[in-house]
């Protein structure tokens, strides 16, 4: 795969967001912070500046229960079909592998987490089974407004499980505050949730260089330009510089609601609205 | 908290005067008001310097359980890290144009940026500057682990894997919800480093699922701290103790204990 290759496909994924809910964080971020500014700046700041347990200790861990079940159904599903894809022969074999260790880490997340949500928090099996029922059979096409199945060199794989990836980090370190918010009560929890953050950073990262392996102009951390499910290039939220490549972003749950809420199958409107229901 | 702005007026977004806004939110917090007792209780020294060096020579850092502290210690590892990847970088062990090489650039201009922002949010709580740790390190130990490619990266890859570790520990004692999230803002991208220089070794991004020796500083899961760590494994980045990060630095030989020491609460 060359890198203009690459870079053609990145574009390509660029313009399918105006369909899906893909976005980069270059100048289509800065085009949709321009449209929206004040809102996008202030009001994930806001959020949590107030501190505002949006979502109690339980929910957060439904909701990671979901992107955790999501995680596992792709890679499995990567896993299954590996066969029927030829990737560049420089990361063939790396990539089996990565997948392979990350699926299996996917799967132990979410082993896990159910544990601790059956039997210490107490959320039945039925509540369970609905959210294990919403990422059951997921819509992949939504990650970048195409199948990621459907290039068979894998590269639309790749970055789709890029993005996934990228999201989860996000995505967990936006609860970090809620978690915290909740008290001692909440700390094996927010413990539990900072070892698999930091995790799945590796795992973008790996993902990321088998990309850079195979041509495409990424790095392991996420630089401007790079195609992200949340937009995080706006400068100083919560005072930190977001924009600076030496600090990862964070996404709001209902910044990630809206970009997975699309992949999963979840018959009550939402993610956030399941974990709430 | 002092108000004066750093001497240094970067042009960086984050300033000062941004962040000391920090702290005014969290206090403001309804809903937390431990980060108001927390604040309240913070050893914060009212001299315009950090803790002086006494007469002997020797640098002591003081640190507590409270946010400042923790900061402190963050900035410690940050400046280690930053001043091995400044060396590792001019050290032209690598071919200018190699990944190895793009990626030491990069992390080291990540690192600084990490020491530079936690500087900028510590001001005059900042128990040490940045001077008074260089003429701590040990050179001999700083030539060992530049003496060739791989000893690079193996210094690089527990650098990394002590700092995914420490963050991830000091998290829960942390009160500011605004700190927690700045740490994790650090902590991901130190994943991400750390992965990073596994894969230019040829190892998994994660660390192996062991007791013992895989994972860094050879902590085993009897010596993890069994109520921060519910999940262990591979799957998972274990809590260390600042106590146990500490004495993986310490095990690295590059402070030279005889004139700085780290002590207190922290990491007792």
């Amino acid at each position: 795969m060359s890198n203009l290759l690459t870079r053609a496909d990145d574009a390509l994924s660029a313009s399918a967001s105006r369909r899906g809910f893909l976005k980069t964080a270059g100048a289509a971020a800065a085009a949709i912070t321009a449209v929206t500014g004040l809102e996008r700046l202030f009001k994930p700041t806001a959020a949590f500046a107030q501190g505002a347990a949006t979502l109690t200790p339980t929910q957060v861990v439904m909701y990671a229960y979901a992107l955790e079940n999501l995680e596992k159904k792709f890679y499995a599903d990567v896993i299954a079909g590996i066969g029927g894809f030829t990737l560049p022969a420089s990361i063939a074999a790396k990539a089996a592998a990565a997948i392979t260790s990350y699926g299996a880490d996917e799967a132990q997340h979410v082993t896990d987490l159910r544990g601790v949500l059956s039997s210490i928090l107490g959320v039945s099996d039925t509540k369970l089974a609905a959210i294990e029922g919403a990422a059951a059979n997921p819509d992949y096409s939504k990650i970048l407004g195409r199948d990621p199945f459907t290039d068979k060199t894998g590269g639309d794989l790749l970055l789709a499980a890029q993005i996934v990836e990228d999201l989860g980090v996000q995505a967990y370190k936006g609860q970090a505050a809620n978690l915290l918010a909740a008290g001692d009560s909440a700390r094996s929890v927010l413990a539990a949730a900072l070892a698999i953050h930091s995790v799945e950073a590796r795992h973008a990262a790996g993902i990321r260089y088998l990309r850079q392996l195979a041509g495409a102009d990424v790095r392991t951390y996420i630089r401007t330009g790079d195609t992200l499910a949340v937009p995080t290039a706006e400068t100083n939220r919560a005072g930190i510089d977001f924009s600076s490549e030496a600090f990862d972003g964070y996404a709001t749950e209902v910044e990630v609601d809206a970009a997975v809420t699309p992949i999963l199958r979840v018959p009550v409107g939402s993610l956030i609205a399941l974990v709430k229901s | 908290m002092a108000s004066t702005m750093p001497p240094d007026g970067t042009s960086r977004p984050t300033s000062r005067r941004d962040l000391l806004k920090w702290g005014l939110a969290a206090t403001a917090l309804a809903a937390m008001p431990t980060a108001l007792a927390a604040c309240s209780d913070e050893d914060v020294p009212t001299s315009p310097t950090p803790t002086p060096t006494p007469t002997g020579g020797v640098k002591t850092i003081t640190l507590g359980v409270d946010d400042i502290s923790i900061l402190n210690f963050a900035l410690l590892l940050e400046e280690l890290e930053a001043a091995f990847y400044t060396a590792a970088v001019a050290s032209n062990k690598f071919d200018a144009n190699s990944p190895e090489q793009k990626y030491m650039v990069a992390i080291k201009a990540h690192e600084v940026a990490h020491v530079s922002f936690l500087r900028t949010v510590l001001g005059n709580n900042a128990k040490f500057t940045s001077a008074e740790l260089a003429s701590t390190l040990k050179a001999s130990t700083l030539a060992t682990m530049l003496a060739s490619q791989q000893s690079i990266l193996q210094t690089a890859m527990a650098l990394e894997d002590t700092g995914v570790h420490a963050y991830n520990g000091a998290g829960p004692y942390l009160k500011n919800a605004t700190y927690l999230l700045a740490a994790g803002s650090i902590v991901s991208i130190e994943a991400r480093h750390a992965a990073a220089i596994r894969a230019l070794l040829g190892l998994p991004s994660t660390e192996a699922d062991s007791n013992g020796g895989a994972r860094v500083g050879g902590i085993t899961d009897g010596q993890l701290k069994a109520s921060d760590n519910l999940v262990k494994g591979r799957p998972y980045d274990e809590l260390y103790t600042p106590k146990q990060v500490l004495g993986i630095v310490l095990s690295l030989n590059v402070l030279d204990t005889t004139k700085i020491a780290i002590n207190g609460a922290l990491v007792a």
